[in-house]
């Protein structure tokens, strides 16, 4: 489970995640929705402590992420691309996180076929893969520690039909299997296909929150939901500051 | 394994796995004996310089060596998404800076040796030079593959915290490998700088060499501290 608690993050003048609160069960996927710069990534790396809050609370699996003795075993996480080095081989990357944290080997090549990578490519300079098999590798490494808690940044860019479609069932499988995942993506149909419960998010903020279903049986699809809370918010901006003047 | 240990494994691994590693490693040994193998071949002529002295500029050239070493083993992470899944498998970010440390420290230790070796080598087989020379160097060779790890840490620990690998690896070559010379002869103060108190030369014995060397290795320990404190605050974004 993730639980993010009235998180605020500020990057100079501007508010990149502004009181967000929402919680991610496990055996769901919940995905973060919304358009470039809504916030998502910023909170996404927030939530695994590459950036520091400037106030709220993340726990995942119960803790914060910096607090897990091996964070790797619990939490996987895959931010846009790959994360290796260009001039690294597939498995010497996989190879060095497993080490660090304490994976067998043996590991590298089942995480390997899991995410369908050509065999050929496995000993492969990383910088001669294309976007797609990028992606591929990120999961890949997100998955080496088996963990009960998934995070994904955009995992479909990059990624074609066939890819995108193989996403689709992978993450469905992952939850079933009673997994934590988020999924960031700005592509609001595809998430429709496949979260349970979604997050909107535009400049910093939630502007809605509630399950797949009850949202598309709303509104119709999660794109017109976004744009229905999105005008709504608006409006409610516009009275605020109507009030203030 | 306790956590250092499985961090510092992963981390030797990552850099023996980096092609400029090796590359750097195999390029300071041959280049060393085949710059000393050339220059010796004319010096048997012509010069009449010991020959100990032209291992002592070879090994001052090398310097460039754990240079490199250190700013690839840490600047490896430099970028964005390597620097992500630094931090997402190892979020604890002084246990990072000890691993990183620790591997950079022993691997220049031991091409600091082999470069060293590969330094004596040619003398020895032109006959240039005799045992009992080697023997009078010795001290002063072992001071100088002992300073080799904290050239390699402080620029590593540099490029890790300033993000750029050419950014701090260029000025700094171009600092050591002339302009500090240069620039000493008018500012005296400057042969207090790390560089020229690490300079082969420099470590000769001496009632100094001590103080140098304490000198250099705090010079050098401010540097990573300093390094590891702006790692430490800043976001990984």
């Amino acid at each position: 489970m993730i639980e993010v608690e009235r998180v605020s993050k500020r990057h100079g003048s501007v508010t990149s995640v502004d009181n967000v609160s929402f919680v991610a069960r496990s055996g769901e996927v919940t995905g973060l929705l919304g358009p470039n710069g809504a916030g998502k990534s910023s909170l996404m790396r927030i939530i695994c402590d590459l950036d520091h809050a400037d106030s709220g609370t993340v726990r995942v699996a119960g803790r914060r992420y910096r607090d897990h003795p091996e964070p790797v075993r619990v939490i996987g996480v895959q931010f846009e691309g790959s994360g290796a080095h260009p001039s690294r081989r597939a498995v010497d990357h996989l190879r060095w996180v497993a080490a660090a944290a304490g994976i067998p080997r043996s590991r590298v090549d089942e995480v390997l076929h899991l995410v369908d990578l050509p065999r050929a490519a496995w000993r492969r300079r990383v910088h001669t893969y294309s976007l797609g098999m990028h992606q591929r590798l990120g999961i890949a490494t997100a998955l080496l520690g088996n963990p009960e808690v998934l995070i994904f940044d955009e995992p479909a860019n990059g990624l074609d039909p066939v890819g995108i479609r193989w996403l689709r069932g992978f993450l469905r499988g992952l939850a079933d299997e009673g997994r934590t995942v988020l999924l960031s993506s700005h592509l609001m149909s595809e998430t429709e296909l496949v979260a349970d419960g979604v997050v909107l998010m535009d400049r910093g903020r939630t502007i809605a929150e509630g399950t797949t279903t009850s949202l598309v049986s709303a509104y119709g699809s999660l794109e017109q939901a976004f744009f229905a809370h999105l005008a709504a918010d608006c409006q409610r901006g516009d009275d605020a500051r109507g009030t203030v003047r | 394994m306790p956590p250092l240990l499985r961090s510092t494994h992963g981390e030797l691994g990552k850099a023996c796995a980096l092609p400029s590693v090796r590359l750097t490693a195999l390029l300071s040994v041959i280049g060393v004996a085949a710059f000393l193998q050339l220059t010796m071949a004319r010096y048997a002529e012509a010069s009449s310089r010991p020959a100990t002295d032209l291992s002592l500029l070879a090994l001052d050239r090398a310097r460039v060596a754990p240079v490199l070493l250190g700013a690839w083993v840490f600047g490896q992470d430099a970028g964005a998404g390597t620097y992500r899944r630094l931090l997402l498998t190892t979020p604890r970010r002084a246990r990072i800076w000890a691993a990183k440390s620790l591997v950079t420290g022993v691997l220049s230790l031991a091409l600091g040796g082999a470069v060293i070796a590969a330094s004596l080598g040619p003398p020895l087989l032109l006959g240039l030079t005799t045992v009992d020379d080697v023997e009078r160097m010795l001290p002063q060779l072992v001071r100088t593959g002992a300073s080799w790890p904290l050239l390699a840490v402080m620029t590593g620990a540099a490029v890790l915290a300033l993000r750029t690998t050419v950014g701090v690896v260029t000025p700094l070559l171009i600092w050591m490998l002339g302009l500090s010379h240069l620039v000493t002869v008018y500012v005296p103060a400057l042969r207090w700088t790390v560089d020229q108190l690490l300079a082969p030369d420099a470590l000769a014995d001496g009632p100094q060499t001590l103080l140098r060397g304490s000198v250099a290795a705090a010079q050098a320990a401010l540097v990573w501290t300093v390094a590891l404190v702006i790692v430490q605050r800043r976001d990984a974004a």
